[in-house]
């Protein structure tokens, strides 16, 4: 599904530099859930950000489903954005005033799918996610649990080929965290393919495969499948 | 504390520097231009009000009904008897001052220097009295009690004598009297009607030359201005009433056309606003213009303070939090609500200081723009600083008041969980916007519809060339060899044709009635007058309709031969015009020409009765049509010719087109007023917008990351912030049209020709404020869409 060569990212400020990517090569299989692993700013959301075309790197190839990407513009990294990635971050990042049920049906407006269809699809996830009834609330008004289950069901709602979750769990206490992993573990199972940066070694297990980052590096790969094998 | 809070001040202000700029300049400018147009309508409010007694002064006027002539029945002119006659017969009457004028009078001082002044003269001491003139030197009493005395101005002593002692040295008039200095008075402020005369002499020294003394004293000659003072308190209406009595009394003899007319009491206070009597002594201020200024300035102050107050919101509203923790720390709300108040006037006061510093930098050309000379300190006087301070302070408290009360009454534990308390009470600010654009927007409408007719007026055929015609004003000498003067001048080949005129065509002022000889029922027309030389037709390319011109060969033309307009013809029901006989003033002319309608004042009048006869003793202006090309030239060729005959005359010529231009003097002003006024307007409301923008770019942020994340282009986000704000200048043109056209259409009905307001002129100004906003809300709209959604959603 995709694959990078060699990532570097460099942050240039006034005083300092910083290597927040340094030679990342990794490649991620559909179907996988990969979880990625670090201390704190060791380079996993510069990482993600890179992966779901949010910001370019500053060298190295990232090839997504065939295509050298990584020289894409800001145009062209959009519409393979909006047709095959969902993303959830650990702040919900919800639209304060909107409410759950146009939340959620943003990214259909974006690819410009109909009102009968988005109708059906929102309706969908909702039930699926279990806010259903929630969905004329606004995101001030729900827990973050809650919030954070609209958040993934925005992810979902347009059925993207891969979800990248940057610390979904953060903000949330273990109940609440327990039901996201639940729902994402669902949408693995249901094909999708699944990339989730976590500080957590519980939740870390719920991936197929850990990717451990160090100071911008690829530390191991651990296929745990191969070990259970 | 208050260091602390000052701190946090000026650490606003530097952390965020376009915005307070933005705040800051905005105000600034708003309140520089309206207290400069309010120092213009100060100075014409207080037209005449600087005298002591000015409450208990009045004017005579009187009224002549059913004769209106330039568009009024009032006039300001009476008879020389009326003043003392008033003062006797009235006890309410406590003085009187009978005064007469004289432009431009030819003075000499004793080194034989020339110079042109007004000189007035005035039944003293009575008018010196009444007016409380000062006199620096010299006794009030009896300064003018001699013949041939006078006294000087401040100004015009130094004008004439230097440093010298003006006191009992002399100046020759009109080279024939010569008059001793007897004292000096105090300058009168700019705005009296007196001001511009600068040399008092007695009535009697001025009445002791005249010709025909016995005539222009009487009852029968309306020429002269009579003030009257009475005892405070006095009601005019009281002196009015008893006012036809005067007039049966002194008038007996007179016929019922002069029986009719009515004496009226004016508050000097009035005259310069509110006048409507024509031949005053001084130039006329417009009450109209006044409340155009004054409106104006209200609403460049409303556009300049709901600036303010929404950028002043909109920055305390980014200071919820700070202001959560505070309360948290302890503060208590009075203190709070004093942090934001002294904020908001700390930053009004510096605008109001940058408001100054701009006046001081505009004057000059506001000078140009009225044609007041106001001085810097005119602009530092208390009055004009007390104004400023109380209008900064009150914007300031107003502004910071929202936010002080609002803000501080937040519950800490909302502000601090990040409850968004940035977006509510966002309705006020919308509709502050909305307003703000209206306004613009009407003005922009009102400057395009005012230039328009301005246009309109200076396109417009009135009938008659006016092009490449030089007026030069004549002299008694001139007039005695004009017949050899023109001969010279047509030598020229640049010079096409000459006449002369009692009047140019532009703006005709003298009139008088007509009749036809003998028919019952005797139909009386009052008709405008023009006593004329030959080649005034072709001059002036007047068409003939039917009949002939003057001509050299007929030796009656020169005696009784009249031309006249349609008009005329009409008004006296003449079918067939061409040899009618009419009379004037009782004698007889034949008509040998109908000329065409031409307009013969501004457009602000409709087209009225014309003669033109040849009248030789009346003549005063020579006008010379040039070919165009090699005008100066031309210019010093009729000099030369001039000097020839004029017997050291002072050479001097206008262009009847630029003569023609004055007349809208009044309009073009206000035109010019208004269009800086709208253009700053919109740029004020610009940057207003522009804060307003950026602030909510700044809020919307996260929103626009997440937007973009989840798929939307640039052209979507900016499309999506955009579409908000042109909303916001759509309505404001709904607001916007019906008060621009209400107001307009009753500022074109002081003109009797006029443009239509047509749907051009709104769309067009709806169109550029919404383009000028499109421009300023995009410039930060894009911005914000290029930027990376990461960084905006990064550290939420
Ligand atoms: N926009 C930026 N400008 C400068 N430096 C940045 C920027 N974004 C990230 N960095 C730096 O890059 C490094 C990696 O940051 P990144 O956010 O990817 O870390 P992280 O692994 O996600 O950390 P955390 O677990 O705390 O979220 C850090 O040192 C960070 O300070
Ligand atoms: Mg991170």
């Amino acid at each position: 599904m995709l694959r990078t060569n060699n990532l570097v990212k460099i942050y240039r400020t006034e005083e300092v530099e910083t290597t927040a990517l340094d030679n990342v090569s990794i490649e991620i299989n559909e179907g996988e859930f990969v979880s990625i692993m670090g201390p704190s700013g060791c380079g996993k959301s510069t990482l993600m950000n890179i992966l779901g075309m949010l910001d370019n790197p500053s060298g190295g190839e990232y090839h997504f489903l065939g295509k050298e990407v990584s020289k894409f513009n800001e145009r062209q990294r959009a519409q393979i954005r909006k047709e095959n990635i969902g993303f959830v971050f650990q702040s919900f990042n919800l639209i304060d005033e909107l409410t759950i049920y146009e939340n959620v049906e943003l990214p259909l407006l974006y690819l410009k799918v109909s009102p009968s269809e988005r109708k059906r699809k929102v309706q969908t996830v909702l039930e699926i996610m279990e806010i259903m009834h929630r969905r004329n609330h606004f995101p001030q008004q729900l827990s973050g649990g809650q919030q954070q289950r609209v958040a993934v069901a925005r992810a979902l709602v347009a059925n993207p080929k891969l979800i990248l979750a940057d610390e979904p769990t953060g903000n949330l206490d273990s109940s609440h965290g327990d039901e996201v992993m639940k729902m994402l573990t669902f949408l693995n199972e249901g094909g999708t393919t699944v990339i989730m940066v976590t500080h957590s070694p519980t939740y870390a297990e719920y991936g197929n495969r850990v990717i451990h980052l160090f100071d911008g590096k690829v530390v191991t790969e651990n296929f745990q499948e191969s070990f259970r094998v | 504390m208050i260091r602390n809070y000052f701190k946090i001040v000026i650490r606003n202000i530097l952390r965020q520097k376009v915005f307070t700029f933005l705040n800051i300049s905005g105000l600034a400018i708003g309140i520089a231009i309206a207290s400069l147009i309010m120092l213009y309508v100060k100075f014409e409010w207080e037209y005449d009000k600087s005298y002591p007694n000015t409450d208990s002064i009045y004017r005579v006027i009187q009224r002549v009904p059913g004769k209106p002539f330039m568009g009024t029945e009032y006039f300001a002119v009476t008879q020389e008897p009326l003043g003392r006659t008033l003062k006797s017969e009235f006890p309410e009457i406590v003085n009187y001052a009978t005064i007469g004028t004289w432009k431009n009078a030819a003075i000499n001082n004793s080194k034989n220097m020339s110079f042109e002044e007004n000189v007035l003269y005035a039944t003293a001491p009575n008018f010196l009295q009444m007016f409380s003139i000062e006199l620096m030197q010299g006794n009030t009493n009896t300064a003018l009690s001699q013949l041939n005395t006078v006294i000087l101005s401040e100004n015009i002593a130094k004008k004439l004598f230097g440093s010298e002692n003006p006191i009992g040295k002399t100046i020759t008039v009109i080279e024939t009297e010569t008059w001793t200095v007897t004292g000096i008075y105090k300058s009168l402020p700019a705005n009296s009607q007196f001001a511009t005369y600068g040399l008092i002499t007695s009535f009697e020294t001025y009445a002791s030359g005249l010709k025909n003394r016995e005539q222009a004293l009487s009852w029968k000659n309306n020429s002269w201005y009579n003030y009257v003072k009475v005892i405070n308190g006095t009601n005019p209406e009281f002196i009015n009433a008893r006012m036809p009595n005067i007039v049966n009394k002194y008038l007996s003899d007179a016929n019922a056309d002069i029986k009719a007319r009515e004496l009226y009491l004016q508050p000097l206070k009035d005259i310069r606003l509110y006048n409507n009597a024509y031949f005053g002594m001084g130039e006329n201020g417009d009450l109209k213009t006044m409340l155009i200024l004054i409106a104006i300035a209200i609403v460049m102050l409303s556009i300049a303070s709901i600036n303010y107050m929404n950028l002043s919101t909109a920055r305390a509203s980014l200071r919820a939090r700070e202001v959560g923790v505070r309360k948290v720390i302890g503060a208590n709300k009075i203190q709070l609500i004093a942090q934001f108040m002294g904020d908001s006037v700390f930053l009004s006061i510096t605008a109001g200081i940058f408001a100054i510093i701009l006046d001081l930098f505009l004057l000059p050309s506001f000078n140009q723009l009225i044609g007041i000379n106001f001085s810097s300190a005119a602009l530092l006087q208390p009055s004009f600083l007390i104004g400023i301070s109380v209008i900064t302070l009150l914007i300031g408290l107003l502004s910071g008041a929202y936010p002080a009360f609002i803000l501080s009454s937040f519950q800490p534990v909302k502000v601090i969980m990040g409850d968004n308390a940035k977006g509510k009470h966002a309705y006020l600010r919308y509709i502050l916007v909305v307003t703000q654009f209206a306004a613009s927007i009407a003005l922009i409408a009102c400057t395009f519809i005012i230039l328009s007719q301005l246009n309109y007026i200076k396109n417009r055929d009135m009938g008659y060339n006016r092009e490449n015609i030089v007026v030069v004003p004549l002299n008694n000498n001139v007039i005695i060899q004009l017949g050899p003067m023109k001969q010279d001048l047509s030598q020229n080949p640049s010079i096409s044709d000459v006449t002369a005129c009692s009047q140019t065509p532009i703006n005709i002022v003298s009139a008088t009635y007509v009749n036809i000889p003998g028919e019952a029922g005797e139909t009386k027309v009052l008709s405008y007058s023009i006593d004329s030389d030959f080649n005034f037709l072709q001059t002036f390319n007047i068409p003939l309709v039917e009949g002939r011109n003057f001509s050299k060969n007929i030796t009656t033309d020169s005696t009784n031969a009249v031309l006249i307009n349609q008009s005329l013809a009409n008004s006296l029901g003449l079918k067939n015009a061409i040899n009618s006989t009419i009379s004037i003033n009782n004698n007889k002319y034949n008509i040998i020409g109908l000329i065409k309608d031409i307009n013969i004042h501004s457009l602000h009048q409709k087209i009225e009765p014309l003669f033109v006869r040849l009248n030789k003793p009346y003549l005063q202006y020579l006008c010379v049509k040039t070919k165009s090309g090699n005008l100066p030239a031309t210019i010093d060729f009729i000099k030369s010719v001039w000097d020839r005959y004029s017997g050291q005359k002072p050479f001097k010529y206008t262009f009847l087109d630029s003569d023609f231009n004055s007349l809208y003097k009044r309009e073009e002003r206000v035109a010019q007023i208004v269009s800086y006024s709208s253009a700053l307007a919109i740029i004020i409301a610009c940057l207003g917008l522009l804060g307003l923008v950026s602030f909510i770019v700044e809020q919307k942020r996260k929103e626009i990351g997440i937007r973009k994340v989840l798929g939307a282009s640039v052209s979507d986000v900016v499309g999506t912030l955009s579409k908000q704000f042109l909303q916001w200048v759509l309505y404001a043109n709904i607001i916007a049209i019906p008060v621009a056209y209400y107001l307009m259409a009753s500022w074109l009905q002081d003109f009797a020709f006029r443009i239509n307001i047509s749907w051009w002129v709104f769309i067009l100004s709806g169109g550029m404020a919404l383009l000028i906003a499109l421009i300023t809300v995009s410039s930060q709209t894009i911005k914000a869409a290029f930027a990376n959604p990461v960084k905006s959603i990064r550290y939420e």
